[in-house]
């Protein structure tokens, strides 16, 4: 810009010469007697021209120093910003003189110009104010770098000076002060930018000023009516409402939960929930691991169920609660439990219960003497009597007893459904329970001609024994009813070691159940025919209860229309009692190769019992520590694989405690894994790196994955590929991975899945089927021609079910299947790092060996 | 031939119990329409096993069944608890009491004596 000034000076200084020349000239022509009309007109006329054509392009630029800037691309008179927007912005827009050209209304309102406009942008703008604004900021679109030097004009040139010379679209953002009419200042946040005509030029300054008086009274009554509406709305629920830290301190309780405990608000704010709710239980057992408020305040999932609360005066009342984590950007920032007292319900149940067994027994009591009394005259001990008599008796007798057995289901149906019958679970012998059931329904069979045939190999399972044996019973003995005489029933048994299922199997040879009643016949009161019901004598509830008993170990019944003649009536069991809880298949814990032992050093006695428990399950040895210093001593002592090292400990901090561990040659080799709230990207430099890190709060895989990785993993770190063209879903999962510290790259078609796995060999693919260039089978069968990729763990994650042929068309390593609909891409999560563990246990085992 | 004590409130049911060990099993039936009573004809007739019912009003089954065992002339008769209740919850209470065996209501009036002589160890 100076270089521009000075080459305008230096035009001018030429041009004066110039006409200092020629005025010398003249002069000379003058005073030697030769100057002629011609010569001073012609004299006049070049000075005139000089000083007017000057006047209007140079002084006029020197004055406000500009110099020719080439068209801009864009030809815009106003910046990129939506002057219009809001009624709070104040539009001003000022020529080069400093008159105001432009005010919009809610400018002229603000400033009290409404009639008239101002003198002058100065009026708005006091020159002062506008220096202190000059070192307000910059905002730039593309301008490259801060303006240099303090301005030394007045700001308005210092703008257009500065905005002359750099890219179209440069702003200055300041706090200003602007003054109103009656001169008083009205604060305002200032964006200035220059405006330019169509060719380029600079013509003037806009200024779109935001009153911040109002923005901030609007703001503050918007947070005043947001916490009114919050107030009021906690106020009105009924349930308790907990805000918990991540620390697990109350941050806010409602009036309903301070209620329950009887105490104010202020009384419970600042404390540990835990403290609060479980402070004076009087349990011997006190909180272990199996405390489930502790573990919901470690979760990150949404928590519930039932539990029980302690005042402080030691008196408790049953809840139901709900925990749910609160995430802001994908960061766990606390909790919030809502909880409810339900010693009222509980209560009921009570109720319902001993209604239940009240009726149970006085509808037995009568009966005992109806069925005693025909009883007896049916069987002729009080003397004979007439043949139609005898027959009589025996209709009564035979309904009393069917009345007997109706009382009996009823209630055992209402009292499994309403879950007050709950399963006794225990290992049982299919093998065992099938004889024994065959036995007692031996003299049924005999009576009825039928044969019972079973062959059932020796098979433990988790199951109530005795409500299997119902279940046997029942199905044995309509089978019998059902048949005719002289066939057999047929009893088989199969298992499976892929689904971890048992299936029985009891078959008769008699009428059969037509198709459309496979179903019903499980339903209450259901008989295929109702004369059925009359002749057999059944009650109509036996296939229902044997339902419920099935469904409640985790199985199903169902049956299935036989070729020849008859119904198979089968039954499905998992095998462990654990597995039939969840829905996605849990792969085992990994094998560790040899025992590993493992030192979990946490002063929080909850989080360090917990911890243990989970790495115990999954076949660790735990030591504990509860401080640093002790930390350090067990890992001289013991021979430790590893370390857990919570950070912010009482006593030598975690930090110094693994400075230390890392300095000292006898620990320094310990992979250590630092438990902390902080993130590993925050984590500072330290000398002596840990060598694995899981940020809390955490969840037992991200644990395990860590602590296999740093035992285990010499290769680095994992390294994930997902295949996936939808990029909303693409970037859920790859969010939820990045907390795992686990490397993940991303390809969206199927040409850029092949080439990043030639690039590099991926620990573990995460595929969608449907991609746009192709699918997710041409992607495996590509890797399948690859020795090296067609041990790679997959899972398959789809938006349709895939069929067992497309299955087996997918398989490369360990493969597991997903259906998008059906899981959540925390399952996801969860399932790829267990495999993940899996597959590198696996390499580790095999380099071990070797 | 077995002597056998049979406590209900029940007049009926005392009835028809009484005349099914009679008739079928040949056995002496005496009878008692509430705990006290039972235990003061216990004591006085000494027979072979006491058949007794749970829910009774003022002194019910359970109670009667303790105070038999404290009485030293009756603490060695078995006992037999004869019962509509018939909940997993209630046996489980029945069960921790010590008493010989607890029967269902209703009962088949033909085996009664049968099952009875079954728990006691009777061959004859």
């Amino acid at each position: 810009m100076q270089q521009t000034n000075s080459r305008l000076k230096l035009f001018l200084l030429v041009q004066i010469l110039a006409w200092t020349s020629l005025l010398g000239l003249f002069l000379w022509r003058l005073s030697a007697g030769k100057a002629t009309l011609a010569h001073t007109i012609f004299f006049s006329l070049v000075t005139v021209a000089f000083i007017i054509g000057n006047y209007i392009t140079l002084f006029r630029k020197l004055k406000y120093p500009l110099v020719m800037v080439p068209p801009p691309t864009e030809t815009h008179a106003v910046p990129p910003q939506n002057v219009l927007a809001a009624e709070a912005q104040l539009v001003i827009a000022t020529d080069l003189h400093g008159q105001v050209s432009y005010l919009n209304p809610a400018a002229a309102r603000a400033l009290g110009y409404s009639s008239a406009m101002p003198p002058s942008f100065f009026a708005l703008f006091p020159e002062n104010e506008l220096e202190q604004a000059g070192r307000g900021r910059w905002l730039s679109l593309g301008a490259v770098g801060m303006p240099p030097g303090p301005p030394e004009q007045g700001a308005l040139r210092y703008f257009l000076d500065f905005a002359s010379s750099t890219s179209p679209s440069v702003m200055h953002e300041s706090e200003v002060r602007l003054q109103r009419a009656n001169g008083e200042p009205l604060p305002a946040l200032a964006v200035f930018t220059v405006l330019r005509d169509l060719a380029g030029e600079i013509c003037g300054l806009l200024c779109v000023a935001t009153d911040m008086a109002m923005r901030q009274r609007g703001e503050q009554e918007r947070l005043h009516a947001l916490h009114r509406q919050n107030h009021s709305l906690l106020n009105a629920i009924a349930d308790g409402i907990f805000g918990i830290d991540l620390e697990g301190r109350l941050l806010l309780v409602n009036p309903a939960g301070a209620k329950m405990f009887d105490m104010a608000e202020s009384q419970l704010i600042g404390r540990l929930v835990h403290e609060i709710v479980h402070e004076s239980r009087q349990d011997d057992d006190g909180c272990g691991p199996t405390c489930r408020i502790l573990r919901s305040l470690m979760a990150e999932e949404p928590q519930g169920g039932e539990e029980t609360f302690f005042r402080a005066d030691g008196t408790s009342f049953p809840v139901e609660f709900a925990a749910m984590p609160v995430i802001e950007e994908n960061r766990i920032t606390g909790m919030v439990i809502s909880f409810r007292d339900v010693s009222q319900r509980h209560a009921l149940e009570r109720m319902k219960d001993e209604f239940i067994s009240t009726v149970s027994h006085e509808l037995r009591t009568p009966l005992t003497s109806i069925r005693g009394a025909l009883g007896l005259l049916s069987a002729g001990v009080l003397g004979t009597m007439s043949e139609k008599a005898s027959h009589l008796l025996r209709i009564a007798v035979t309904n009393t007893d069917r009345l007997v057995r109706l009382i009996n289901d009823i209630l055992d149906l209402e009292r499994m459904e309403s879950g007050r019958a709950p399963l006794h679970f225990g290992t049982c012998d299919l093998a065992e329970l099938v004889r024994q059931a065959v036995e007692t329904m031996a003299p049924m069979a005999d009576a009825a001609g039928v044969k019972l045939e079973s062959s059932v190999p020796s098979q433990r399972l988790d199951a109530d024994s005795d409500r299997l044996m119902q279940v046997l019973t029942n199905l044995l003995s309509n089978a019998i009813k059902f048949s005719p005489a002289g066939s057999a029933v047929q009893i088989t048994v199969e298992s499976s070691d892929r689904t971890g299922m048992v299936t029985l199997r009891v078959t008769d040879a008699g009428r059969g159940i037509p198709a459309d009643k496979l179903e019903s016949v499980f339903d209450r009161f259901q008989q295929v025919d109702v004369a059925d019901a009359r002749q057999k004598g059944g009650t109509g509830l036996g296939l229902a209860i044997c339902r419920s008993i099935v469904q409640q170990h985790g199985g199903n019944i169902w049956a299935e229309h036989n070729a020849t003649s008859g119904v198979t009536f089968a039954m499905q069991l998992p095998r462990s009692h654990a597995v039939a809880t969840t829905d996605i298949p849990k792969l085992r814990a990994m094998e560790i190769h040899g025992p590993a032992t493992v030192l979990v050093c946490d002063d929080d006695p909850g989080i360090r019992t917990i911890v243990a428990e989970q790495l115990r399950l999954h076949g660790y040895t735990v030591v504990e520590a509860d401080r640093g210093e002790q930390a350090i001593a067990m890992a001289q002592e013991h021979n430790l694989d590893a370390i857990l090292l919570d950070l912010y400990m009482p006593g030598i901090s975690g930090w110094e405690t693994l400075n230390r561990l890392k300095r000292n040659a006898l620990t320094a080799d310990i992979p250590i894994v630092v438990l902390s709230v902080l993130s590993p990207s925050e984590r500072p430099r330290l000398a002596g790196d840990a060598d694995g890190w899981v940020q809390k709060p955490f969840n037992e895989n991200l644990l395990l994955n860590e602590l296999g990785r740093v035992l285990h993993g010499s290769e680095g770190p994992t390294h994930i590929l997902l295949v996936e063209d939808d990029h909303d879903l693409a970037s859920i999962i790859l969010a939820s991975f990045e907390r795992a510290g686990i490397h993940i790259s991303h390809a969206a078609t199927r040409q850029e899945a092949i080439a990043m796995c030639r690039s590099q060999r991926p620990d573990l693919l995460i595929l969608d089927l449907t991609l746009p260039d192709g699918d997710g089978f041409g992607v495996i069968d590509w890797l399948r021609r690859h020795p090296e990729m067609r041990t790679l763990p997959v899972v398959v994650y789809s938006g349709h079910e895939v069929s067992e042929r497309e299955m087996g068309q997918l398989r490369l390593g360990p493969t597991q299947f997903l259906t998008k609909a059906k899981v959540q891409p925390k399952d996801v999560e969860a399932l790829v790092l267990t495999m993940v563990r899996q597959s590198r246990a696996q390499t580790g085992a095999t380099t071990d060996k070797v | 031939m077995r002597k056998v004590l049979i406590i209900d409130d029940e007049d009926d049911i005392r009835e028809v119990a009484a005349l099914s060990l009679e008739a079928v099993a040949g056995w002496t039936v005496v009878t008692a329409h509430c705990g006290a009573e039972g235990i003061r004809v216990a004591a006085a007739e000494k027979p072979d096993a006491i058949l007794l019912d749970v829910m009774m009003p003022e002194m019910d089954g359970p109670t009667t069944f303790k105070n038999l065992q404290a009485n030293p002339e009756t603490s060695h008769i078995p006992v037999l608890l004869l019962t509509a209740k018939v909940q997993g919850v209630d046996q489980r209470r029945f069960a921790s009491l010590g008493v010989k065996a607890v029967l269902f209501k209703p009962f088949d009036p033909l085996t009664l004596s049968e099952e009875m002589a079954a728990v006691l160890g009777w061959t004859d």
